[in-house]
């Protein structure tokens, strides 16, 4: 007795069933009437659609809703602006990194070489309870921190598919910060009420600078997580002439706005955060985080080196511009009086210090005066700290680094 | 019910039987219950893998993927055993057309890195030319920092290419190893694109450059058409074996049968005389679109 059905591969009844799908698809014979039809020039039209009813446009009417609609972002937009600006934000970094900046501001480089005044303050010692207190701060901000959110997952590349617990902890951009507000506070508490009462210290402000090079309009938009100003403009004493200077490098075949998107809503002048009317307007220094979530490539392979250090100098030069250009107009080119600014760029672990002096805003070519930027890079304040067997540690700290930093404020 | 109610008195005479009451219910019930489906049979190059997320314009930014595990999008049936699971890789958009000038000097680009796409064997190389950045096909000796030529020219003398060059056919010289050939010229390349293979120039024809793909097999092409010089990337691929069934299942293939018999069917010997060249041209007729006949009007 057959419980089951059997399922023939050769079974009538399902031919039956599929004979009118297989025969319901015709392919019509190319009779060759359209060309011919064609070439004679005699106009035709396929008889279905002939027997449609033509639909008329129908008029829009708009009705006014419960709110404004935005417009949508394209060319019809009042704000729409033909020539594209090329932009940098604080969310991408150049392509060739520092070389791509050089090309960009045409600055030459010092490498490891700092102002003389700067080199002098920083090999002063710092007394030991201004060194326990940065290592409390680096404790504070990295360990004993109460914040937890999801840090970024967990990879390794031997094997692919394992899934690592999820590790709650201080996010960067917290850690940056209070360690950085943290340091600054240790140095203004060191220093005498006549060089602090002269300083603002202002947290996250923004600065935006436009500028044109070789037909191209490229817009720097900034953000300051630091800006120290001070009631006189910063000089330093730079006459050293044999420093080897690293020229402006050549590029080709890529051109030095790769990685800039370009936009066609934007706003035509520089910004400077402070107003002129301020005294204490003139910027000092200013301290930039690197927090690797925010920042990363387009092709989201992890930042190098030297797109960070790329970083830090066009950060120095938006914020230099857009002071620049509010004392003595958009217009520009060339500085009566080099503007000087210090630059600090972190990731909680690694320092990269800068000085730019601002010559000349006048960006086309390679030959003329050139900004200078002087920078020592990649001062490691400490090696790790973290919990090990539930014991807060802080293994290798660098004095060194809280002593540029004193002098960084102090010049 | 409905049906029931619809068929209650009817019978129909076909020849000399007749068809019963319950028979037309049956066979009623069947055609309404299993809908006329067509699924589509796999292969041609039609893999139900994956479905990229293309944008409007062409980036660099890795794009999303969304794993069909052998299932057809538009029935939902499974239509590829054995494809499930998997890592999911999000896919680099690589533009296949090399274009370069037709007259004057090369145009240049540089290598800015090599990358490991997930989503096919070779390797994949982050290029940029003067404003933009695209992705192409790495080659062997591919490293950060070369700089790399196309050109469309057709010159009188073949140019002595390297690798990772991309010239059209008839321009370089007869034994070169090619890969990513197109098939139309200006289409884009479309021969050739597995982790260590290439194409060798065997001869020339008149105005048809005679290629041997990686399956022997010799095929023509217009000399007109975009090629570029050397072997593909990630040699190694051919040789290496999976290792671990985890390691498939990491690839998106789901456990086979394993049924093999070593001497019957597709896994015998075969000895088979040599195919005669394959002409590469685009079909100018096309056939008229079909016409679906349906009872409805």
């Amino acid at each position: 007795m057959k419980l089951s059905q059997v399922l023939h591969r050769q079974h009538i009844g399902f031919m039956f069933k599929k004979h009118w799908m297989v025969q319901g698809k015709r392919v019509p014979i190319d009779t060759g009437v359209e060309d011919s039809l064609k070439q004679k020039g005699i106009p035709f039209e396929d008889a279905l659609e002939f027997i449609k009813e033509k639909q008329e446009p129908k008029e829009r009417i708009k009705i006014v809703g419960p709110y404004e609609h935005p417009l949508p972002q394209d060319e019809n937009h009042p704000d729409f602006k033909e020539r594209p600006c090329y932009t940098l934000k604080k969310s991408n970094v150049l392509l060739e990194g520092i070389s791509q900046a050089q090309v960009l501001t045409k600055t030459i480089i010092a490498e490891d070489v700092l102002p003389q005044r700067i080199e002098e303050l920083a090999e002063l010692p710092a007394p030991k309870a201004i060194h326990r207190g940065v290592k409390q701060a680096i404790l504070n901000a990295n360990v004993f921190d109460c914040e937890q959110k999801k840090l970024p997952k967990k990879k390794d590349p031997l094997r692919p598919a394992y899934n690592f617990s999820r590790i709650l902890g201080i996010s960067d951009k917290r850690r940056n910060l209070n360690l950085t507000n943290k340091l600054l506070q240790l140095v203004e508490k060191s220093n005498d009420a006549e060089v602090t009462q002269n300083k603002y210290v202002l947290n996250d402000v923004e600065s935006l600078s436009v500028f044109d090079k070789e037909d191209d309009l490229i817009q720097f938009q900034e953000m300051s997580n630091i800006l120290v100003t001070s009631n006189k403009p910063l000089k330093h004493d730079l006459n050293e002439s044999n420093i080897p200077f690293i020229e402006i490098p050549d590029l080709y075949p890529v051109k030095h706005t790769v990685t800039l998107p370009p936009e066609h809503f934007y706003a035509e002048s520089s910004k400077y955060p402070v107003r002129s009317s301020i005294i204490k307007k003139h910027p000092h220094t200013t301290w930039l985080h690197f927090n690797s979530t925010e920042v990363n490539n387009i092709y989201e392979t992890p930042v190098t080196p030297t797109q960070i250090l790329g970083r830090s100098l066009t950060h120095a030069f938006t914020v230099a511009t857009a002071y620049a250009k509010q004392l003595y107009g958009e217009d520009v080119k060339d500085l009566p009086d080099p503007i000087h600014l210090n630059c600090i760029q972190t990731d909680g672990q690694r320092f990269h210090f800068g000085v730019l002096e601002l010559n000349t805003l006048n960006l086309d070519g390679t030959e003329g005066t050139k900004n200078v930027w002087y920078c020592k890079n990649d001062l490691k304040l400490y090696d790790s700290c973290r919990y090990l067997s539930a014991i807060p540690v802080l293994e290798n700290y660098n004095p060194k680094v809280y002593g540029y930093i004193n002098a960084f404020y102090n010049c | 019910m409905a049906l029931n109610r619809l068929f209650a008195g009817l019978s129909i005479a076909v020849t000399p039987s007749v068809l019963g009451r319950r028979t037309i219910q049956i066979a009623a019930i069947n055609y309404a219950s299993k809908p006329n489906l067509v699924k589509p049979k796999p292969g041609f190059g039609k893999s139900y893998r994956r479905i990229v997320h293309f944008p409007e314009e062409y980036t660099v930014k890795p794009l999303e993927v969304t794993n069909l595990a052998g299932r057809d999008p538009v029935s939902g049936r499974v239509v590829a055993k054995g494809i499930g699971g998997g890592i999911k890789h999000k896919y680099h958009w690589i533009n296949w057309f090399r274009d370069g000038p037709t007259e004057g000097p090369p145009q240049e680009e540089k290598v800015i890195q090599i990358l490991e796409c997930g989503c096919r064997t070779a390797h994949v190389a982050l290029v940029a030319v003067g404003d933009k950045l695209k992705y192409i096909l790495a080659t062997e000796n591919m490293k950060a920092g070369d700089i790399i030529k196309t050109s469309r020219h057709l010159p009188r003398i073949p140019v002595r290419a390297n690798e990772g060059d991309a010239y059209v056919l008839g321009a370089l010289p007869t034994g070169t190893l090619v890969h990513c050939i197109e098939k139309e010229p200006g289409q884009g390349g479309l021969y050739v694109h597995a982790a260590g293979t290439y194409g060798t120039i065997l001869r020339k024809q008149d105005d048809r450059v005679i290629v041997q793909m990686p399956s022997k097999r010799p095929f023509s092409f217009s000399q007109y058409c975009m090629a570029v010089v050397g072997r593909l990337s990630n040699i190694e691929h051919g040789t290496t074996p999976i290792g671990s069934p985890q390691r498939n299942r990491w690839l998106g293939n789901r456990p086979r049968s394993g049924l093999w018999r070593r001497k019957d069917g597709r896994h015998g010997r075969k000895i088979k005389p040599p195919k005669p060249v394959k002409e590469i041209t685009h079909p100018t007729k096309f056939p008229l679109p079909t016409i679906q006949l349906n009872m409805h009007p």
